[in-house]
């Protein structure tokens, strides 16, 4: 209770990001993933250590970890992102999913690691069996491009919710708290966001 | 009689919760085992997880100390790098294993993982093998053969039961393939698999104090 309040209290603080900004050049990145990975090439890994080093302590921060906190498990995670490269598979995920990966797994890490600092996290999900057949299932870069898109269309209250429940982790009656609107508002606001992004998605298969 | 538990409500808060990073590790290998039990959920997780990253990539960045780099860097040559590993060695001559086999991925992974270092327990017509326990959150896979059950247990924290195979009835409702069960602490329950096709499960407990993340995001699911 106390450490959801004390997300929510942060989350209020932090001005919301700007999701209709232009994400990066996701092929450059990948190209640079392998750059990391095939010849540990340090100039690679200090273009994209330039990008998401700050994002992770920015994420971090903002689900309620302290300054030097954040600036530790950062720089884990990019520790992580040099040790783990040959794991990448850019036909699976974009380098953005799958540092975000490296950077969730240790979310939880980082609220146990506040109470008792010997405690470590695995790595799931750096490298995943595909899911589905690949002719059914768009390329993880469409799908953000499409995810993107479809996000630029929603109201900023719609796109604040979803942001709420599925980058900071918060529940629903959490989200409820925060925005002073009822329970079963931010359950069929979120339900309905979601719909649209899943509709325009399966329309664009 | 169809589950107790909504499910649709309850995937759309363990996928965002999933996608948040705010599951234990073991409730993450259930989500990520039902998301790969069709192409909807699939697709479902995989949206949450691109939200995410939509935001993720909108973060604004907060910097990091002057010599960050060269600290990872330095440390990141002592560490090396990994490279994928060797696919594991099969045994197709036991039945058990090629059941195995052909369970969905992130749940057949973890087993492979687990058989290596441990073994199926359990006694007739039930076997379970633990998978993984984070601080006090387990998951252990259950093969139960048709008409018997897990022996009647209770637990301190809430306990998610996803079908992966065949059906069971807990006394209350009956599950499929793709169902979750959801039992709150202190909540005696006998799931019992149905006639016809072995049963295979994914048990996940809760531990009974959270610091974080999932009991607070799932308990309204919970049955009291």
């Amino acid at each position: 209770m106390l450490e959801a309040q004390a997300r929510i209290r942060t989350a209020l603080a932090s001005p919301a990001p700007d999701h209709r900004a232009s994400g990066p050049d996701r092929e450059r990145f990948a190209d640079l993933m392998g750059r990391v990975a095939d010849a540990q090439d340090r100039d690679a890994f200090a273009e994209l250590f330039a990008y998401y080093a700050p994002r992770v302590k920015g994420f971090l921060m903002r689900i309620g970890a302290g300054e030097a906190l954040a600036e530790e498990i950062a720089q884990e995670v990019m520790i992580t992102v040099w040790r783990k490269a040959a794991l990448f598979d850019r036909t699976q995920a974009s380098v953005s999913t799958w540092i975000f990966r490296i950077a969730r797994n240790r979310r939880i890490d980082a609220a146990r690691r506040a109470n008792k600092p010997e405690l470590r996290a695995d790595e799931p999900g750096l490298a995943p069996e595909p899911q589905i057949a690949p002719d059914e299932q768009l390329s993880a870069a469409e799908r953000e491009g499409a995810v993107r898109e479809a996000l630029k269309d929603l109201p900023p209250e719609q796109y604040a919710l979803l942001q709420a429940a599925f980058y900071e982790g918060l529940s629903h009656s959490e989200i409820a708290a925060r925005e002073g609107i009822p329970l079963g508002t931010v359950k069929s606001r979120i339900r309905l966001a979601f719909g649209r992004l899943r509709a325009k998605l399966d329309g664009d298969v | 009689m169809s589950p107790a538990v909504d499910q649709v409500a309850l995937a759309e808060a363990l996928n965002a919760a999933y996608a948040a990073g705010a599951l234990e590790r073991p409730l993450a290998l259930l989500a990520e085992t039902r998301a790969a039990m069709g192409a909807v959920p699939a697709r479902d997780l995989a949206l949450s997880e691109a939200v995410a990253v939509a935001a993720f990539e909108a973060q604004r960045p907060a910097p990091l100390a002057r010599d960050a780099l060269e600290r990872v860097l330095a440390l990141a040559a002592v560490a090396g790098q990994e490279r994928p590993a060797a696919r594991f060695e099969s045994d197709d001559s036991d039945p058990i294993w090629r059941e195995v086999q052909a369970l969905p991925g992130p749940t057949r992974a973890a087993a492979q993982a687990a058989l290596r270092a441990g073994k199926w327990g359990g006694g007739l017509g039930v076997k379970a093998l633990p998978l993984m326990e984070v601080d006090g959150c387990r998951a252990e896979l259950l093969r139960i053969e048709p008409g018997h059950g897990a022996p009647r247990h209770s637990h301190e924290g809430a306990e998610y039961t996803l079908v992966l195979t065949g059906a069971f009835d807990d006394g209350l409702s009956r599950y499929i393939a793709g169902d979750i069960a959801v039992a709150g602490p202190r909540v005696t329950h006998r799931p019992i698999a149905e006639p016809g096709a072995v049963c295979y499960a994914l048990a996940v407990t809760d531990a009974p104090l959270r610091f974080t993340g999932a009991l607070g995001l799932l308990q309204s699911f919970l049955r009291h």
